[in-house]
């Protein structure tokens, strides 16, 4: 068991030390031009020249992140509730959502910046267009694929109410997918940060902070080292955060047996 | 209050009636009859069979008596009265596995005690009675996935008996299960019946399933479905499948449902 582990991340490992390895090799002696391909060794010096500040900006992009993604619940898991539930809600809602969805959310940029300006507002507000979608759908699909046996399984001991049958059957029922719901519109929210941090916000007030916000400015400046040490920064919060949240689903998730296939 | 000696006599006499029930599924344009004036009378304390061929409208049946399904005409009273939209004096056991699989085996036997509001210590002292009677108190904690097919069918008698019904409604509710299986739930069944004296109506297409249970057989056609005979069954439990009493009835109800069928 534990030596079937190490071998997993041997090869994950080796995965990716090969990558970074050969990118030095055609970074250094290839291309050599460290403005089209800045090498490993550039990035990592980048980093610790800028250690000290890749904290804040973390922390800032994750603020922002946070105030669309609590938007995006807030709006996308009653709605979806709402729109599974109720057959007319459905009807009423559908069109609306399927002429918003195919809008990308880099388009509503000049309109967050018209609505709230170039404040942590209109970060929010990008975020908040990504992350609605998925936490919308898959709630909504959560409702609609509850089984009706249970329901009236529920039904006949007594849980009889709209209020109780949501309550007790259908949101337990749906919260395998509206958890991963939660997770796909995070992943989609923090994609959707080095877009909505491009033009200089307020950034609370400590202006060149923001994963998203530096990148730019490096990229204006021209120091290609710095983007991609962004871009790495971008990566590892990103599948930090997945993993996060994969452990946590797992945890809530105990009660669900597992016959998917093996890979061999 | 005019005639109280009319209703006190049926009242007595039995505990459910269903007076020419029939139902019709209407689907788009076209028309089902499904149930064809059914009559059944079931005394408190029974235990009636249902047996017919797969199809011919014992789902649909039970779910009417439940009140989970509207009847086309006829009346059901119970204990003198009308049956309600998803009646609470009946519990039911479902054909299909029904456990909510985010509860753990005791959560899912004390779901109707919460919805009724009984108090967090009397619903344990009551789970756990039911879980015991099953035998099933060893898995209290453990999640439905992770349970047999038959042990997840003990859960459900336990969860209906626990709210208290005054008639159990169970549809094939061993159907799903290998003979093994189905052989040691019967005998339990029976003996849960003798220790708990509910009234059960069982609905099954397995004859010797049926005279294994009842007391009373009631064998319906095929669809639409009508009452074709009544047999009591006065075999002594616990029943023998191997005695020649035991297959006599057999082969007396094997001939008539294959000439039933034919
Ligand atoms: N909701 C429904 N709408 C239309 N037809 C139905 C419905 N439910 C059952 N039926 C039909 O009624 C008949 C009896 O079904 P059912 O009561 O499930 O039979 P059984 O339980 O005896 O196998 C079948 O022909 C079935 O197709
Ligand atoms: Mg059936």
């Amino acid at each position: 068991m534990f030596k079937k582990r190490i071998e997993k991340y041997k090869i994950q490992a080796l995965s990716i030390f090969l990558f970074l390895f050969i990118w030095q090799l055609i970074a250094q002696y290839v291309i050599n031009d460290p403005l089209l391909l800045p090498s490993i060794a550039d990035i990592i010096r980048a980093f610790f020249k800028l250690s000290a500040n890749i904290p804040i900006d973390i922390g800032v992009s994750l603020l922002h992140l946070s105030t669309g993604l609590l938007f995006a619940l807030l709006v996308g898991i009653p709605l979806g509730a709402l729109m599974g539930w109720y057959k007319n809600a459905d009807r009423f809602f559908n069109p609306l959502i399927e002429m918003l969805r195919p809008i990308p959310p880099l388009a509503w940029i000049p309109f967050a910046i018209i609505w709230f300006g170039l404040s942590d507002y209109s970060a929010g507000f990008i975020i908040f267009i990504g992350a609605l979608f998925p936490i919308l759908t898959n709630t909504y699909t959560g409702f609609r694929n509850t089984s009706n046996l249970l329901v009236e399984a529920a039904k006949v001991l007594g849980c009889k109410k709209n209020k109780d049958l949501i309550r007790h059957v259908v949101l337990p029922s749906s919260f395998p997918y509206i958890l991963s719901g939660i997770r796909i519109s995070i992943g989609i929210g923090w994609m959707c940060v080095v877009a909505a941090e491009m033009f200089g916000l307020d950034n609370y007030g400590m202006d060149n902070v923001g994963v998203g916000n530096m990148l730019w400015q490096y990229y204006a400046l021209h120091m290609m080292d710095r983007v991609a040490l962004y871009m790495f920064i971008l990566a590892t919060i990103g599948i930090a955060i997945d993993r996060i949240l994969k452990y946590i689903e797992a945890r809530l998730l105990k009660w669900q047996s597992h016959t998917n296939i093996a890979q061999i | 209050m005019a005639k109280p000696y009319q209703y006190s006599t049926n009242m007595i006499m039995y505990q459910l009636e269903l007076k020419n029930i029939s139902k019709t599924y209407k689907r788009n344009s076209k028309k089902l009859l499904v149930l064809d004036n059914i009559n059944l009378n079931v005394k408190k304390s029974e235990f009636v069979c249902i047996l017919g061929p797969s199809g011919c409208g014992k789902t649909t049946l039970l779910r009417i008596i439940m009140g989970l399904e509207q009847f086309s005409s006829g009346s059901i009273n119970l204990d003198g009265k009308n049956i309600e939209e998803v009646e609470s004096r009946l519990g039911m056991v479902f054909q299909e596995f029904s456990l909510f699989p985010w509860r753990t085996i005791f959560e899912n036997v004390t779901f109707g005690l919460e919805m009724k509001g009984v108090k967090k210590q009397e619903q344990t002292k009551i789970a756990e009675k039911y879980l015991e009677l099953v035998d099933l108190s060893d898995f209290k904690d453990h999640y439905p996935s992770e349970l047999s097919g038959g042990m997840k069918q003990r859960v459900a008698v336990a969860r209906a008996l626990a709210v208290n019904p005054e008639l159990l409604l169970m549809d094939e509710p061993f159907g799903a299960l290998d003979a093994q299986t189905r052989n040691t739930l019967q005998t339990e069944l029976i003996k849960l019946w003798g220790k708990t004296e509910k009234t059960v109506i069982f609905i099954t297409h397995n004859i010797e399933e049926a005279i294994f249970l009842a007391q009373r057989i009631i064998i319906l056609s095929k669809i639409p479905s009508r009452v074709e005979r009544i047999i009591e069954n006065k075999l002594p439990y616990p029943r023998d499948k191997l005695s020649g009493d035991f297959n006599e009835i057999k082969l007396d109800i094997t001939r008539y449902f294959y000439k039933l069928t034919k």
